[in-house]
């Protein structure tokens, strides 16, 4: 409750009679006590022999006031997808200091920079600290929301009535829930509750993140996820737009092990800007943006023209000559593979031209370097890495980039391989009692209704392992401005900020504006939130909240809790569990009550007893969820705990060990074997044209892809698609090492240190020109500019900087609030510091995997202001 | 004699104790029994600012009230006055500093701690303390217990040093410069007047 008179009513405006008659006098010191008295305020008081107290209240049970040393608690943070298990030092309930928790295998006692942050978000004094609501009914960019707070009780009431008054319709369709970062509590929001309620529009933000990342490896490997490097074992590292002792995944992890890495491996990194781990790395290869497929292939053929690919896995020609020489075709016949499928057909199909000189052409790199790379990869086989990251991926086209750049690891038997790359280890978590036996008729109905984001369409196919089965989360603004396929009644966001966060963010300000009732679970004020008309306070993921994620790096897999380690400074609920059980509370007392039966099934595996309130079912969900982890009667592998209290402690589980080179001749794959020829993507690609009464050519051509036939199944080189013709230079995004995913824009220490990231400088927010260009285009350092899309404006500093490859003009992604709090904006709903880079860069798609192009997307002019 | 000394002083006592609880009060969200507030504020500053409190009755409801306040000491609207001392006292910005918790420290040796959810050094729970203290200074005074007295003033002193008085002036100027209401401009100067007063006095009663 922040400082609210709990007593009194709110809300209701005094009246200017009521006014009028309050009895105003003027009075002196010595009458001031009897006027106090009389008007109520100081009435106890006047005769009170003891104080009337409000905030503070007695309490002898704390005679020392100070614990002064404190004690590491276990947690975890989740300021970047490497979810690290963390401790953090708590002294007198407050949260001071932050380290590994060296009982995980995956991060051990590492940390990397951003970590420490995690301090400054939690005591922001800009946090949501009570509900609030709305009080401007006209929504949009210029329109102050008025927001007040509200007891939680209000607020949980209104949101209940609107879920209501779509389930007397029947039209709960129109109900929406959008995620954002999440941890594996998330079904019970995001899941069962949107089911449950009965509509078919949980949207979650994959599709923002890195989802093409994971269609290269599923492709060829039949594995949707992401990736661990045995970075220590490998003799080369190739890194694709991976920025790997900075963004990416396990960062503190890599952090701690890149020097003992780069002592043994050759690391080149392939990026147009200077990143951090190009800084560091043997090679750096700056590439024109979007031509890292051309690079791709170019290596594929040198590996394969100079005979070497890894033969243990991948096999050789029945005669043991190489027959693999540029511009010849190669019979199938003449060669066995083993653990691979389709050599011959990628070699014929697409590889057999892509001479270091034809890509030389494309990428801009010299043609020594590309052949020095490719045979220094090659001869590092199999323990040589082919690292893909966002940046080569997550654009126009990036489907295909993203099997020509992993297809590597295939020819070098990297794969599975010791320093290869590998998949997650096995864990046993479990997931959260089904819906079924909850659906009601009105549910069943609203389910069966079409997603907002129109996954699945012949122009979105989506193939997260079938025809829509990705997400397409940026167009759901479309959806939604457009009522296709259905008006959006309420919407529901959680720990997401799509209106900063998505690409062309204009478009979410219309489309949430359009939406009649939006709620935001948020911690702080950000750009989503001011269009909400309902506003919860939610817990900080680190310090405030039951949870547990997995993840996996160096070669083990674990699972980490979330933990409330302090007593929360503002009256704040947790977004996944506590405010989902509050929500069903209230439909319960409106007659609606399969939501609250549902969560009340969650019992707890310890006691057998059902939740009661809000904080139990949160508790008892995460015992469920990871029961067979810490029950020694359910033990299946890995760590061994006594009790869930012996888990709670020691905070993190860890996997067995990564079995090398089991998945070899066992992938998911169609043909079970490494596909250099998809069969896997054929089949999928043509249920997709199939269930659209189309050719595959024909889905390839409407999402904007140049392959045709059977190119369409291979590995191979796509021409980049770039928006913005008559721009200057593309513009090259990547992102902050200090951004936390964009939620510590508000943290002082983001600006202070803001000059860790290469080229950028504290308190500002730049665009970093070659000086090249810079000439070219008459702009000095330090020069006030604006960049200019055809879809927006941004205005920023110009920075001259050799970093920068020229034609290209590098921008870090994570400034530019307009809200958030008084940090990080400049003025508080009307000037934002810095600029966001998304509201330049325009809605496209990589439309295979539904993901948002973030990279190479678009020419921008550079304007002195 | 020293009781009498000690009743002449109980007067100017019950009033320092009733303003520090009034000001305390005035820092909560508005509701609707504001307006015996508002009262009291005109009473405690000794009428001077009667017209201006009648004028801004006049004109403001309890709604653009609350916005002042929210915009003012909750945020989300960059939270034009930080009602925490750590604001002022610490850099970063950021709530839960060490001053902070060397006054949640005060509170604890005083066998009392926060029941509500906020920081410690909110500022209508420090002027609560001080409150508090005056409170037990009078009870003290009305025991003749001079020790006690001389005791509770003084801890009274060290707070108001190292916690309220150390951040009252620059957390009202930030209201006077963003207030929008007549009447959080006048409380700001209402506070700030009344602990510069308590400030100097302080001093000068020990
Ligand atoms: S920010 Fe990322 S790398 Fe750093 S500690 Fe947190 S989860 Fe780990």
């Amino acid at each position: 409750m922040t400082m609210r008179n709990e007593t009194k009513q709110s809300g209701n405006p005094i009246s200017e009679e009521e006014l009028m008659n309050s009895d105003i006098k003027k009075l002196n010191r010595r009458d001031f006590i009897k006027a106090a008295a009389a008007t109520g305020t100081a009435a106890v008081l006047a005769v009170s022999l003891t104080p009337t107290l409000k905030a503070l209240a007695a309490n002898n049970q704390i005679t020392s006031p100070a614990d002064e040393i404190g004690k590491w608690k276990p947690t975890t943070c989740q300021g970047c997808t490497s979810w690290c298990s963390k401790e953090v030092l708590v002294v007198d309930g407050r949260a001071i200091k932050v380290r590994g928790n060296a009982n995980s295998k995956v991060n051990g006692p590492a940390s990397c920079p951003r970590a420490h942050m995690a301090l400054q978000q939690v005591y922001d004094p800009d946090r949501i600290k009570t509900p609030m609501k709305r009080t401007n009914p006209k929504k949009g960019r210029n329109e102050d929301p008025g927001f007040i707070p509200i007891s939680w009780d209000e607020a949980l009431n209104t949101v209940a009535d609107k879920i209501m008054e779509l389930r007397n319709n029947q039209e709960t369709y129109k109900y929406m829930l959008m995620r954002g970062r999440y941890s594996y509590m998330r079904d019970i929001i995001y899941d069962r509750m949107t089911k449950i309620i009965g509509s078919p529009n949980n949207i979650s933000h994959s599709a923002i993140c890195a989802e093409a990342e994971k269609f290269g490896p599923y492709y060829t490997e039949g594995e949707w996820t992401y990736r661990q490097y045995d970075v220590l074992n490998a003799n080369y590292i190739l890194c694709w737009g991976a920025d790997p002792i900075s963004a990416n995944r396990q960062v503190s992890y890599y952090l701690s092990a890149w020097g003992d890495a780069s002592d043994r491996a050759t690391i080149a990194v392939i990026d147009p800007r200077l990143s951090a781990s190009a800084s560091k790395a043997d090679e750096w290869l700056p590439i024109k943006p979007g031509e890292d497929g051309a690079l791709a292939s170019a290596m594929a053929h040198v590996i394969l023209v100079e005979g070497l690919w890894y033969k243990d896995f991948v096999g050789d020609f029945t005669d043991g000559i190489n027959k693999f020489v540029a511009g010849q075709n190669v019979n199938e016949s003449d060669f066995e593979e083993i653990y691979t499928h389709g050599l011959v057909k990628w070699w014929n199909i697409e590889l057999k031209d892509k001479t270091p000189e034809w890509a030389a052409g494309k990428t801009g790199l010299p043609v020594d370097q590309i052949k020095r790379v490719a045979i220094g990869y090659g001869k590092a086989a199999p323990h040589a890495i082919s690292w893909v990251g966002g940046g080569p991926v997550m654009q126009v086209r990036g489907a295909y980039a993203s099997m020509a750049c992993h297809a590597l690891n295939g020819l070098v038997g990297a794969v599975d391989n010791i320093g290869g790359t590998l998949k997650a280890n096995k864990e046993y978590t479990q997931s959260f009692p089904g819906v079924d036996d909850y659906l009601d008729d009105i549910a069943k109905e609203g389910k069966s209704h079409k997603k907002i984001d129109h996954r699945g369409r012949l122009e979105f196919p989506a193939l997260n392992q079938k025809s829509g089965g990705g997400v397409v989360t940026n167009n759901a603004a479309d959806g939604i401005l457009n009522e296709d396929p259905n008006e959006i009644k309420v919407a529901i966001g959680y720990m997401n900020n799509h209106a900063f966060s998505c690409p062309q963010d204009e478009r979410w300000f219309r489309a949430l504006s359009k939406i009649p009732f939006v709620v935001h679970l948020t911690t702080n004020a950000s750009e989503f939130t001011w269009f909400s008309d309902i506003v919860l306070p939610s817990t900080h993921h680190m310090f405030e909240k039951w949870g547990y994620v997995k993840v996996h790096g160096n070669g083990y897999r674990h699972v980490t809790l979330n933990q409330p380690v302090i007593d929360p400074v503002w009256d704040v609920r947790t977004d996944e569990t506590e405010i989902p059980w509050l929500i069903a509370e209230k439909l319960a007392d409106r007659g609606f009550d399969n939501l609250l039966r549902h969560y009340k099934s969650y019992i707890d595996p310890e006691t057998g007893k059902e939740p009661t309130n809000g904080q139990e079912f949160a508790l008892y969900a995460l015992k469920h969820a990871t029961h067979k982890l810490w029950d020694p009667e359910e033990y299946q592998a890995g760590d061994k705990f006594n009790g869930w209290e012996d888990f709670r402690s020691t905070g993190v589980w860890n996997s067995a060990p990564y079995p090398f080179k089991k998945r070899w001749g066992a992938m998911k794959t169609d043909t079970e074997k490494f596909e250099f020829y998809s069969e896997t993507l054929k089949r999928v690609l043509g249920e997709h044209a199939e269930k659209h009464e189309t050719t595959t050519d024909e889905v390839l051509s409407v999402c904007n892809y140049q392959a045709r036939g059977e190119k369409a199944f291979v590995p191979h080189y796509e021409e980049p698609f770039t928006h913005g013709d008559s721009g200057d230079l593309v513009l090259v995004d990547y992102k902050s090492r200090l951004n936390r995913e964009g939620r510590s824009a508000n943290c002082s220490w983001y600006h202070e240190f803001k000059d860790l990231d290469p080229g950028d400088e504290s308190w500002d927010d730049v665009a970093k020109i070659n000086p090249i260009d810079g000439k070219k285009l008459g702009i000095e350092n330090g020069d006030r500019i604006k960049l200019v899309s055809p879809t927006g404006e941004l205005e920023c500093t110009a920075k001259l900087w050799e970093g920068t490859r020229p034609g290209t003009v590098a921008k870090c992604y994570g400034q530019g609030h307009w809200v958030y709090g008084k940090v990080a904006a400049k003025e508080f709903g009307i000037i934002p510091r810095g600029g966001n880079n998304n509201s330049i860069i325009p809605a496209d798609y990589d439309r295979l995997s539904g993901s948002t192009a973030y990279y190479g997307v678009v020419k921008v002019k550079v304007e002195k202001v | 004699m020293q009781s009498l000394e000690s009743r002449s002083k109980l007067s100017n006592s019950e009033f320092r104790r009733d303003a520090y609880q009034l000001l305390s009060e005035c820092y909560y969200l508005p509701d609707a029994g504001f307006a015996n507030k508002v009262n009291d504020l005109d009473a405690l500053s000794e009428g001077m600012y009667a017209s201006v409190v009648k004028n801004c009755l006049k004109k403001e409801n309890l709604d653009s009230l609350i916005i002042d306040y929210t915009k003012l000491f909750i945020g989300p609207y960059g939270l034009l006055a930080p009602p925490y001392g750590s604001i002022y006292l610490e850099e970063n910005d950021r709530v839960m500093g060490n001053s902070t918790m060397d006054a949640r420290r005060s509170y604890i040796e005083e066998g009392l701690d926060i029941c509500l959810k906020d920081a410690p050094d909110h500022i209508a729970i420090e002027l609560e303390f001080m409150y508090f203290l005056v409170f037990k200074e009078i009870e003290a005074a009305k025991s003749d217990d001079y020790d006690s007295i001389l005791s509770y003033r003084e801890k009274q002193r060290v707070f108001l040093k190292n916690h309220l008085g150390a951040w009252a002036s620059d957390f009202t100027s930030k209201i006077k410069a963003s207030a929008q209401t007549e009447f959080y401009k006048n409380l700001a100067r209402i506070t700030k007047n009344f602990i510069d007063n308590e400030k100097r006095n302080l001093g000068a009663l020990i």
